[in-house]
């Protein structure tokens, strides 16, 4: 349960290169990105630190599909998204969150992943797509 | 007879107008038929118009003048009034002259019965003579009765009311609640209409009434002595004073201390031996609390050599007004402070045998300092353990007692908390509660308190912090905070706190107390805001998640004039400075329940965590969480039973990618689970993708490069779904524990 995860849905052809996803990362206030090899990072920042690792795996499209069928009322393109077949998850502990401090750079880390991928950032804890 | 015709607007206006002799009468008429089938009967049941005051009436000289109703007798719309002596002349008359009569009455029915028979001649002396015997009983009982009543009557001793004046006495006999149109005194604590007079002047009750027949009288404007504790004659006590007449009547409880080592199995919440100071008092509550029973020999109790002390009980100190102390004996795990009248709650124990710390998840029963005064959004158990318990900083709160003192079994040892290892001699920590008071409510309605807590070991003084408690429901016990919580609305500054006199569950009242101290008198705020801003501060603090930014602004502001400003998380202040902060393209208005559901989220999983350990132990003490070690690195086990691990998931799980480090997705932790030393169990309460699904079943994911140890591919158990949860801790949760175990 200590661990909470975010991730930022979006389509395989837009999985960015490592340089980018260390740029982007490393626009976040004070964020220290440390790469830990086959595109997984860790981000520490002020407000705590967080993991991001890139999934391609094939259940992850069926994963989607799930979020969707679940949750997917909010979206304006749930078809679309149902589709999508990569992700970066956003791993996160639950104690850093309750502490208040996490959330901003979390969602900030979230929001720009989703911009640069193209994708849309959905909390797998609470269901919910933001 | 008379009867009342004066315009009374109820039973008290009356009775105080014929305290007065300022009530006037008309004639009316009863016949003697009706006092002997009516009256006589009822007279036991007449019912006290004034019951609890009967002290003040003694303290008045007027012992016995009280009036009484009867309320099981009208006649035409009246009810009979009269002296209580009165009263009683009339209940002897009915309890022995008329008995007498009755069974002469028999005696002559059996004699005719005999006669009709014909085993008795008509002529009979017998016959007779009972006969005789009594018409001459009926005629003294018509005679006292009369006599009785007519001097009643002459002097006012006995009149009719209207029974509108009356009204709810049919409610009062069958013992309805108190209502203002009853007039039986019914809203007399039970505590005083049972005292009992044991000599002129002198009524007596138990010792835990005391507070509250003292809280009553004080309320009914009496001249109150307060509550003593007298060593010398073993009695707590307090005096009312007759304004007029300067009379005192004594309110008093028998002690019952104990006096030998012998006495003291069996009893609980008792003084033990004799006063004495308060540096000796600390010193012999400190050496029980580690087993020596000889320390009671400075009080007095010198037979107790190397005896046994009940284990669990808890000892205290009270002080008495001249500054000396006595010891107390309290019960398992308590002193319930509402039996010891007359002394101020000062000190009490925490036995090692009931507080000790839970093993932490390297099994260890210790905790370093620096966790322990960590603020947490949850409660911790640990601190909740080791500090004061909730319900001592309610209790004192309560009580309006400042610097009370818990001594503990636990030490700080290398910055480490822990109950003392055996054979340690070092110094135990002791807590000095300091101010404890309420400062309002969370917007649920709980109560929140707030003091300060020192902490010292030896000459150390390693704790020294506010801390906030927040009530449970039931205002006995709560949680312990290291910051302000969110949510809570304030008491209005110099406005003393309402309180309640409770001090162990609610079963007793004591003494009301005034408030000690608020919110204002304890820090100064920046500006004092003004009733307007209190009641503007309050009406926002009541939606103000909802709030827009520029009013949670306006709150922000008012919370920091009023010194209230934490800046914790979930709170306005952490709002406004995250949002302040914050890299998010979002607006406000997106922002913020987003802020407040992961926050949330993260909260509520961590306490369904500790909920999920609480039921599955079932109070046996043995569920923690726990870190396993496995081949592939660690795992945090939500919940460690003797048999199985737990994983709880509050909302829906997916199998998130392999990764050797850092934070740990769902796949490595299936992979650490086979590998752990007990079956692991998964209770997920949304719903598992069936991916998940289909590796806790021991499929892996295809394409999936797994390296590293590997575990069999056993099937975890997988609980899912709305009723996972209760159904994880039906199963598997532990039996109850045995009283006896």
């Amino acid at each position: 349960m200590s661990t909470g995860t975010w991730v930022v849905l979006f389509r395989k052809a837009r999985v960015p290169s490592k340089e980018a996803v260390i740029a982007t990362l490393s626009t976040l206030r004070s964020a220290k990105v440390t790469d830990r090899g086959e595109m997984e990072f860790t981000v520490v920042t002020d407000g705590g630190s967080f993991d991001v690792a890139l999934n391609t795996q094939s259940y992850v499209v069926e994963e989607a599909r799930f979020a969707v069928d679940r949750n997917g009322e909010a979206l304006d393109n749930p078809d679309e998204v149902a589709t999508y077949d990569a992700r970066f998850e956003l791993l996160f502990d639950h104690r850093d969150m309750a502490n208040g401090d996490l959330f901003n750079p979390l969602l900030a880390a979230a929001e720009r992943l989703a911009k640069l991928t193209s994708g849309v950032v959905y909390e797998t804890d609470s269901g919910e797509f933001q | 007879m008379l009867a009342v015709t004066d315009i009374v607007n109820n039973v008290d206006d009356m009775v105080s107008k014929h305290d007065k002799g300022t009530l006037t009468f008309k004639s009316a008429s009863i016949d003697l038929l009706q006092i002997g089938l009516d009256v006589l009967p009822a007279a036991r049941g007449a019912k006290l118009l004034n019951p609890a005051k009967s002290a003040i009436q003694e303290a008045k000289g007027v012992a016995n003048m009280r009036l009484v109703l009867f309320d099981a007798v009208q006649f035409g719309g009246q009810f009979i009034v009269m002296y209580e002596r009165t009263k009683e002349q009339l209940v002897e008359i009915q309890d022995k002259q008329i008995s007498v009569l009755a069974e002469k009455y028999r005696a002559l029915i059996d004699l005719q019965t005999q006669v009709a028979e014909g085993k008795l001649n008509a002529s009979d002396p017998q016959l007779r003579q009972k006969q005789a015997d009594i018409e001459a009983d009926a005629k003294a009982i018509r005679d006292t009765v009369t006599t009785t009543w007519t001097q009643a009557v002459q002097h006012q001793a006995t009149f009719f009311v209207g029974s509108h004046l009356v009204g709810g006495h049919e409610e009062a006999a069958a013992g309805a609640k108190a209502n203002e149109e009853t007039h039986f005194e019914r809203e007399i604590p039970r505590e005083v209409t049972t005292l009992r007079k044991t000599a002129a002047n002198t009524f007596e009750g138990e010792p835990q009434n005391l507070r509250v027949a003292h809280a009553h009288y004080q309320a009914e404007g009496v001249q109150t002595s307060a509550i003593e504790y007298d060593p010398a004659t073993d009695t707590a006590h307090f005096d009312i004073t007759d304004k007029t007449t300067g009379t005192k009547t004594r309110i008093e409880a028998p002690m019952r201390s104990v006096r030998s080592f012998s006495e003291l199995r069996g009893v609980q919440n008792t003084v033990v031996g004799h006063p004495v100071d308060k540096t000796t008092g600390f010193a012999v509550i400190e050496k029980l609390n580690r087993g020596d029973a000889s320390a009671l020999a400075s009080v007095g109790i010198g037979d107790a050599g190397g005896g046994k002390l009940p284990e669990e009980h808890e000892f205290g100190l009270g002080e008495l007004s001249n500054g000396t102390v006595v010891v107390v004996i309290g019960q398992e795990a308590a002193v319930d402070w509402a039996h010891l009248p007359g002394m101020t709650p000062r000190a009490h124990t925490h036995p090692p045998s009931v507080h000790d710390i839970p093993p932490q998840q390297n099994g260890a029963r210790s905790v370093p300092l620096t966790e322990l005064l960590m603020p947490t959004p949850v409660p911790y158990l640990a601190r909740e353990v080791v500090f004061p318990t909730p319900a001592d900083f309610i209790v004192m709160a309560h009580l309006g007692v400042d610097g009370h003192v818990v001594v503990t079994d636990f030490v700080v040892r290398d910055n480490n908390v822990m109950k003392a290892p055996e054979g340690d001699t070092g110094p135990r920590l002791i807590f000095t509660i300091l101010g404890s008071h309420e400062i309002g409510a969370r917007t649920d309605g709980r109560k929140v308190y707030k003091a300060k807590v020192v902490g010292k070991s030896g000459s150390e003084t390693p704790i020294n912090h506010d801390v906030w408690v927040v009530q449970d429901l039931n205002d006995t016990t709560g949680h312990i905070f290291m910051t302000q919580p969110a949510d809570v609305v304030l008491n209005e500054p110099g406005k003393a706190a309402p309180h309640t006199e409770s001090t162990s569950g609610g079963e007793h009242a004591t003494e009301q107390t005034p408030a000690t101290k608020t919110e204002a008198q304890r820090g100064a705020p920046k500006a004092p805001l003004t009733p307007a801003d209190v009641k503007r501060k309050q009406a926002l603090m009541k939606k103000w998640r909802a709030l827009g930014i520029t009013e949670l602004r306006e709150l922000v502001r008012l919370r920091e004039r009023a010194g209230e400003t934490t800046y914790e998380p979930d709170t306005p202040e952490h709002k406004v400075n995250a949002w302040d902060h914050t890299e998010s393209d979002k607006t406000f208005e997106k922002w913020s329940p987003r802020y407040h559901r992961a926050l949330e989220n993260s909260r509520f999983g961590l306490e369904r965590e500790a909920e999920l350990r609480a039921r599955l132990d079932n109070g046996n003490g043995k569920v923690t969480s726990k870190v396993v070690q496995t081949a592939r690195g660690a795992r945090q086990m939500d919940a460690a039973t003797p048999t199985r691990y737990f994983q709880l998931k509050t909302g829906d799980a997916w199998l998130s990618r392999e990764r050797p480090g850092g934070q740990l997705p769902h796949l490595e932790a299936i992979l650490r689970d086979r590998l752990a030393d007990k079956p692991v169990v998964w209770v997920v309460e949304g719903k598992a993708t069936q991916q998940l699904r289909d590796m806790l079943a021991g499929k892996d994911p295809l394409n999936e490069k797994i390296t590293g140890p590997q575990g069999p591919k056993t099937p975890i158990e997988l609980f899912e779904g709305e009723g996972a949860f209760e159904a994880a801790v039906k199963k598997y949760g532990l039996p109850p524990k045995k009283e006896d175990e």
